[in-house]
């Protein structure tokens, strides 16, 4: 089982228990217990969401990693390796922006990188202390993240 | 989600009729799938307040959502409550509570268009299946 159906499999029992304590709150009409264990719900949204995103995110800083490193060491032709030579072969460093080493692995502006970038910024959004009103569709995003983590590939 | 070049505040209050619009549909439609004459029925005494991050960028008041009961013999068996309306890869989320857990109701039509309501079943491997009058029965008939 790989970390995505992991996350999935807790998920949905995470929120099957919040959700029925929701819906028995409802029933017995406690009107504040139901809000709070929606409000519950959904915090635990943003929470499995940052950690979904630090998984894709790690997953793409070594695959690009791993791909600098090998076009640093196989190419011979200058006029080509120079541009691979510029870019640092850390995974965590700083030096090449997230969305920068995801445009390594997929075509910048195409639909999965796009995809990337909205997760992106929302993360950024819940990360940053910002809004904490938006919604995150987990079951979509677990998705997603399990369909990019087998695509995102150094070809 | 919007492409920033489409935002304006009109555009998203039109976009918020329209979630409601779709809402108040969904909930006409499940009405209508309910079995005559066999106990069920549907109110509208609850509401959730929605207040999304676009909604608060663009200064736009909160709005009140209408939430569905589903009673079998003057029990409630289902809630149906909206979760949000600006998701990433979906118009809209509605929730579907039962004692036994959550079901999902995604919109995946693009903005503005018919809605193509798709039931996620979160224990199996997140597939999607149209909603339809069997679909709402089973989840409803699934009390234990």
């Amino acid at each position: 089982m790989n970390i995505f159906q992991e996350l999935r499999q807790q998920y949905t029992e995470i929120d099957n228990l919040f959700g029925v304590k929701e819906f028995n709150a409802s029933v017995r009409g406690y009107n504040r217990k139901e809000e709070s264990w929606r409000r519950k719900r959904f915090l635990n949204d943003h929470a499995y969401f940052l950690f979904l995103f630090t998984r894709i995110e790690d997953y793409i800083r070594d695959v690009s990693s791993r791909l600098i490193i090998n076009k640093q060491r196989t190419l011979t032709k200058w006029s080509v390796k120079r541009a691979w030579d510029i870019f640092p072969k850390e995974k965590n460093s700083q030096r090449l922006h997230f969305m920068e080493r995801v445009a390594l692995l997929t075509s910048k502006g195409g639909s999965d990188f796009n995809l990337v970038k909205r997760y992106y910024d929302l993360r950024n959004t819940i990360a940053h202390g910002g809004s904490f009103s938006a919604p995150v569709d987990i079951p979509a995003v677990i998705s997603d993240m399990e369909r990019l983590h087998k695509i995102l590939k150094p070809k | 989600m919007e492409a920033a070049e489409t935002i304006t505040k009109e555009h998203l209050i039109n976009r918020i009729e329209d979630w409601k619009q779709r809402i108040g549909d969904l909930y006409n439609k499940v009405k209508e799938w309910l079995p005559q004459n066999a106990g069920y029925g549907i109110r509208f005494e609850k509401t959730i307040s929605m207040y999304e991050e676009l909604m608060e960028k663009y200064h736009i008041d909160p709005v009140a959502l209408d939430t569905a009961d589903i009673l079998k013999d003057g029990q409630i068996v289902l809630t149906i409550k909206p979760y949000g309306l600006w998701l990433i890869g979906a118009n809209g989320r509605l929730d579907l509570l039962n004692k036994k857990g959550v079901n999902y109701l995604v919109d995946l039509s693009e903005k503005f268009q018919a809605p193509n309501w798709m039931l996620v079943e979160p224990s199996k491997k997140i597939e999607k299946i149209p909603f339809s009058k069997s679909e709402l029965m089973k989840i409803i008939g699934n009390q234990g």
